[in-house]
């Protein structure tokens, strides 16, 4: 009698085995394997032990490197949010056709290696680069300015391969808003100014919020524009990570700096939303 | 009776979880009828439909199309044609594609399928759209296309699941005149599905009413307006006026019937359904009422008889609707425009009906 | 007022918005007149003109092979991708099988983690299970960072599918693997193609979990750039990623025609 049912179930379940099977073996059990290996000594074998976590904490050396990477990811959010939010003003006042392409053309530089991007800040802000070449052909400047292999710029390079995410995330927020507001809040007497703030900005924190969180949990995480654009000096913790994996081949080490880094992502952004999600926004945004 | 029918439904039921969405469906199909199924939603036509299909399963009961039985067949073994509410052309086929597609499967050499696409295109009176795609046409076009995939294969049964709901008015008219025309012209065993009473009465042979899952009446058009077989039925199809009513004396010929105003009631008992108790419900159809002016006072009601007060008369074409308040029930007459009735607000009336045109049915328990 | 508003306003954001999307596009389009300078110095603007960078890429064989490499690894992780996550999209958006929403939530779950972290949790499972630094270890791992797009972009896809043509075409005398070839597959293909040049470019262009698969007989194209680049930084630099970047804008013009990088990215944000 419930044959076809049945029947159905089962070819749902074939069609979705492949999938789970490589989802479950290629990334679930690594994950409990090297939660495992993180809390265990020898590889995963010994007795259960927070040895690794323990050393991460005493040694203040970790602890900077966390902030390190948790201050570079505060910058990039706010340097994407502050050059963010206006290209989302523009698209969202933009005819469709420009709407397009824009987001055609801050999107598709995302689908090219970040290596490859990287590499073309290299050029740009490097000593012999165009910006420190066009500066002291003006005479602006006498040295050239240091622009890479610092701090400034990791955030240069995390802040262009990241801000995608924070202009389409608010413009997404602004085209939901009414174009009628603003006629209304003028016929009331705001101007452009007062609009901004009663209208534009409130109205857009959902999108500000995804953008924000998005943003920061990428930037936490990037290992290629540390790497390259802030070479040795500016170690961060997935370079520290790699380094454990790969050189010092300190496999517990590494799996418990992994973890570090997701809880305190997940930390972070997870007490931000409950800095942001207080009552009144859920009852004006949740639909 | 060793008749042979194309359609079979014996005892079919069908449950969603523990709701019965359709109980004890029995009907016999003949070759070359059209039937129809009508009812509100949810009242398991479309599921019925969906079962003879072979979309849904039924639970219960067997189902049989040219004899075979068809439990557990895959509707692409059933030999149906169907057209669907949204049409359901396949958008990245051309006009012939769509329809040659059936012809296709059945594996027909392509001669013949483009002699048979062209004569059934022919016959929805659109050859030249053949190349076109199915965006490109408008709602009547494709509906016709799809009338034409359908019929194409020359299915043992035509299943139509409610054709004219997604067209406009006038386009839904001419449509179902030529769906009636082919209908009979090509004789195919055909099931409808619509919960528009009148498109049922003009497209069939037979009308299925269905409610709640259960069937309330089969019988032809006529029978099923002039002797609805349930107050369901007389409700859902056409106008009536309805009187809540006691049984006040029951004679050889008559049943004498009066509601709690004083609206008095007679039936005939001939044929109908057996009132018993003493609580019933009566019907009279709106075309079914005379009405006069009357001047002077009111006299006291009598049988068949009342005096009311008209309240909105609207006038729809060929017919007047009145509106006349009697004892506080508001009672729907309609009448042909009649020069020497003068009918305007607030005028006094009497309405008068004949005991034959008065259906009663024991009223349900409340 | 409001007119004065409509023409003063995009002035001041569109200044700003030309600027921001000249800092996203400079770095590519800086790349490509680089590659053409005659000195050995990287510098820009570029002095003089030639072609003897892209002649040395020949003299490097091991960009050569890499980039051999990364175009087979690339198309055999899409074509699995595709598949995989097509078939996993159809059972979840037409099946809709108990427990849905768990079972793509599975699915999608490599999207919440950081792809640092996929790949050391793959090399420590795959040294485990003795697949490290295999072509089948790489593999594995390129495709489970593909998977999760396709399922997503044809589950978008089947949102706009119509399954009565499903039963049309069934009525009309298709079994089931006809109907699909014959109706649902013509019907998805953008959104499965969609997901194939997604996954294509997701495996050509990784870096962080390619990081801890390869070996130095499984070096993938961006991997061997970015080990060149940490220890010498010369023009040949720019030669191999202007043929890349143009081997990329095909396939991103591919997506944008059949597609639209809009909704590719629309859905995208709400990745962690």
């Amino acid at each position: 009698m419930n044959s076809l049912l049945r029947s159905k179930g089962f070819i749902a379940t074939l069609l979705l085995v492949p999938g789970l099977i490589i989802i479950l073996g290629v990334f679930i059990l690594p994950m409990f394997y090297m939660l495992m290996i993180s809390l265990r000594e020898d590889m995963g074998q010994g007795a259960w032990t927070l040895a690794s976590y323990a050393h991460l904490f005493k040694d203040t050396y970790y602890v900077q490197i966390l902030w390190r990477t948790v201050r570079l990811s505060l910058y990039t959010v706010c340097v994407c949010l502050v050059l963010g939010f206006p290209v989302a003003m523009y698209m969202a006042q933009a005819t469709p056709k420009m709407r397009g392409l824009i987001t055609f053309l801050i999107i598709s530089p995302h689908l090219i290696s970040v290596v490859i991007r990287n590499f073309g800040w290299v050029v740009i802000l490097g000593n012999n680069g165009f910006i420190n070449n066009t500066l002291m052909s003006l005479d602006v400047i006498s040295e050239p300015l240091r622009l890479l292999y610092n701090e400034l710029g990791v955030v240069i390079g995390l802040s262009d391969s990241l801000i995608v995410y924070m202009v389409l995330a608010i413009s997404t927020s602004l085209y939901a808003v009414d174009s009628s507001l603003y006629k209304a809040a003028g016929i009331l007497g705001a101007t452009r100014f007062k609009q901004f703030f009663s209208i534009t900005l409130p109205l857009s924190i959902p999108g500000i919020f995804a953008g924000t969180t998005l943003v920061f949990s990428l930037a936490m995480s990037s290992f290629v524009t540390p790497a390259l654009m802030g070479g040795t000096s500016v170690k961060v913790l997935p370079v520290l990570a790699y380094e454990q994996m790969m050189a010092s081949l300190n496999w517990s080490l590494g799996a418990a700096i992994a973890f570090l880094l997701l809880g305190s992502t997940i930390g972070l952004v997870t007490l931000f939303t409950k800095l942001v999600e207080t009552k009144r926004y859920k009852e004006v945004f949740s639909s | 009776m060793t008749k042979e029918y194309d359609v079979e439904l014996h005892q079919i039921r069908k449950c969603f979880g523990s709701t019965v969405v359709v109980d004890d469906f029995n009907l016999q199909v003949e070759r070359g009828e059209c039937v129809t199924f009508l009812g509100p939603s949810g009242c398991g036509k479309t599921t019925t439909l969906n079962m003879l299909a072979g979309f849904l399963e039924p639970d219960g009961g067997t189902l049989t199309i040219k004899g075979k039985p068809m439990n557990g067949v895959p509707s692409n073994k059933r030999d149906l044609g169907m057209v669907f509410q949204t049409y359901s052309l396949f958008p990245h086929m051309t006009v012939a594609e769509n329809v040659a597609y059936g012809l296709k499967l059945r594996k027909i050499p392509k001669s013949e399928i483009a002699a048979r696409v062209n004569k059934v295109l022919e016959l929805v009176k659109l050859p030249h759209l053949a190349d076109r795609y199915p965006k490109q046409l408008s709602g009547g076009q494709r509906q016709r296309i799809a009338i034409a995939r359908a019929l194409v294969t020359e299915p043992s049964v035509l299943l139509l699941d409610e054709p004219l709901s997604n067209l406009d008015a006038k386009l839904r008219e001419e449509l179902r005149e030529e769906m009636k025309r082919l209908q009979q012209e090509l004789k195919v065993t055909t099931i409808f599905v619509t919960h528009d009473q009148e498109e049922a009465m003009y497209m069939s042979d037979r009308i299925v009413v269905l409610d709640h899952g259960r069937v309330e009446q089969i019988g032809t058009p006529e029978e099923i307006y002039q002797r609805p077989a349930s107050p369901f039925v007389h409700e859902f199809v056409g106008k009536s006026n309805r009187f809540q009513v006691k049984l006040a004396a029951t004679d050889e010929h008559l049943w004498h019937f009066a509601t709690k105003e004083g609206i008095l009631l007679q039936a005939d008992r001939h044929s109908r359904q057996e009132v018993t108790g003493d609580a019933a419900v009566a019907y009279v159809r709106p075309e079914h009422i005379v009405i006069q002016e009357v001047v002077g006072d009111a006299p006291p009601p009598s049988m068949n008889t009342v005096f009311g007060i008209v309240r909105l008369v609207s006038f729809l074409g060929s017919i007047v609707e009145v509106i006349v308040e009697c004892h506080g029930q508001l009672i729907t007459v309609r009448t042909g425009i009649a020069p020497h009735l003068h009918l305007v607000e607030n005028k006094f009336v009497q309405l008068s009906w004949d005991s034959q045109h008065v259906s009663a049915f024991p009223a349900k328990e409340a | 007022m409001i007119r004065e508003k409509k023409s003063r306003r995009p002035s001041v954001l569109g200044i700003i918005t030309f600027f921001v999307v000249l800092m996203v596009i400079s770095p590519l389009l800086i790349i490509i007149p680089t590659s053409f300078t005659s000195t050995g110095v990287l510098r820009f603007p570029p002095q003089g003109f030639s072609l003897q960078w892209y002649e040395k890429i020949f003299d490097r064989p091991e960009f050569i092979e890499s980039f051999g490499f990364s175009l087979q690894l690339a198309i055999i992780t899409a074509v699995i991708a595709t598949v995989i996550g097509t078939l996993a999209a159809l059972a979840l958006h037409k099946y809709k099988p108990r427990g849905s929403g768990v079972i793509s939530s599975l699915l999608l779950s490599p999207l919440t983690v950081p792809a640092l972290i996929i790949g050391i949790a793959a090399l420590l499972f795959f040294t485990r299970i003795g697949l490290a630094g295999t072509f089948l270890g790489l593999l594995l791992s390129h495709i489970l960072i593909s998977v999760p797009y396709v399922v997503r972009l044809v589950y978008t896809g089947l949102s706009t599918f119509d399954y009565t043509l499903e039963r049309a075409a069934s009525i009309l005398g298709a079994n089931p693997l006809r109907t699909f070839w014959d109706v649902t597959f013509p019907l998805i293909r953008p959104a499965v193609l969609s997901g194939c040049v997604f996954a294509f470019l997701t495996s050509f262009d990784n870096v962080t979990v390619s990081l801890f698969m390869i070996s130095p007989s499984t070096t993938t194209l961006p991997m061997a750039i970015f080990n060149y680049m940490q220890e010498s930084l010369t023009p040949l630099v720019a030669s191999i990623s202007s043929i890349v970047i143009l081997l990329s804008l095909v396939f991103i013009f591919i997506l944008e025609r059949v597609y639209g990088l809009d909704r590719l990215f629309g859905s995208n944000s709400h990745a962690h």
